[in-house]
């Protein structure tokens, strides 16, 4: 362990050296990696928890991306941005937890107990209390493509282009879904009301 | 929808997990050694078959299994049977490949436990 808790600014990448932390990462150079990591890691936790809803998950799917960067980080190029690239890792396995979440819940209905303890803990006045606001529960109700454009355009702010890049998707295609994620997240939240 | 907006972006953010860093750090400390730690174990388990085989082919050819039961079966508790004992017993048993099998029993064992704790650490808790 080098150094912990990302608060420690001094030890942040600035955008300049970025690729020259990353070149040293790729020769197996652990505190390289580790600043990439000061400088990602609540950035991918955040998005980990717009997209998956809950801390432990966020936080199982934020250890989950940087081991994959760390083992795939050689295959990186230097023409490419880093950005797009962690987030596109950091996506893939929020999908992977969600799918293993989906197929537990499928299978779960065959055990009426479970089920009906999940519900519980779903719609208790005490979860929702604990939710920050209304825009928390109705981000959780879209699809995970509207909740994933919606994350990367408006709280990581990335272009349409680097949002294209990590989703494999046309850019027209990216906007259409953050209209389409927008009007939803609209409705639900009129609902509410 | 411009309230939407503003909504979206004020959206506050959680906190970051207190020791997040560090477990993330001890996985990728651990991917680092992983490689030689395969080695190592395997070099280990293989040398404990081969040496267990060795002490036992041993103990067989020199009719150890007979000399300890007869040992056994006529059993004294006193100075020169004890002595007697431990001459035909260093004479027919390979002590040293017996203790270095035993340690390397020991270390098969820890090596193991730790293999376990490092399964725990790379896999996917879901």
């Amino acid at each position: 362990m080098l150094q912990k808790g990302n608060e420690q600014e001094g030890l942040v990448a600035q955008p300049g050296d970025e690729q020259a932390i990353i070149k040293r990462a790729q020769k197996g150079d652990a505190y390289a990696f580790e600043q990439i990591l000061f400088r990602y890691e609540k950035k991918i936790f955040n998005y980990s928890y717009r997209l998956l809803g809950t801390r432990h998950d966020a936080e199982d799917a934020t250890q989950e991306t940087f081991v994959k960067a760390y083992k795939k980080i050689t295959s990186f190029h230097s023409d490419q941005q880093f950005s797009p690239w962690i987030y596109k890792i950091a996506t893939n396995t929020a999908y992977d937890i969600l799918r293993k979440k989906q197929t537990r819940r499928e299978n779960s209905l065959d055990d009426p107990k479970v089920d009906a303890a999940e519900t519980i803990a779903e719609l208790s006045p005490y979860k929702i209390m604990e939710r920050t606001a209304d825009l928390e529960l109705a981000l959780h109700q879209l699809k995970p493509i509207h909740k994933t454009v919606l994350s990367l355009y408006y709280w990581d702010d990335l272009p349409y282009q680097n949002i294209a890049e990590i989703l494999n998707i046309p850019v027209n295609t990216v906007k259409t879904h953050i209209k389409r994620a927008k009007e939803q997240l609209g409705k639900i939240m009129s609902r509410k009301r | 929808m411009d309230n939407l907006d503003e909504k979206i972006k004020n959206f506050p953010e959680p906190e970051f997990p207190k020791g997040l860093h560090g477990k993330i750090m001890e996985r990728i400390a651990f991917l680092r050694f992983r490689t030689p730690f395969i080695i190592v174990t395997s070099f280990l388990v293989l040398s404990l078959m081969v040496s267990g085989w060795r002490i036992y082919l041993h103990i067989g050819d020199n009719d150890g299994f007979a000399v300890i039961k007869a040992l056994l079966e006529g059993f004294e508790f006193n100075v020169d049977y004890l002595n007697d004992f431990w001459d035909v017993i260093s004479n027919t048993l390979p002590l040293w490949s017996i203790a270095i099998f035993i340690v390397n029993a020991f270390l098969t064992v820890y090596v193991i436990l730790v293999s376990r704790h490092l399964r725990k650490l790379s896999s996917f808790k879901s």
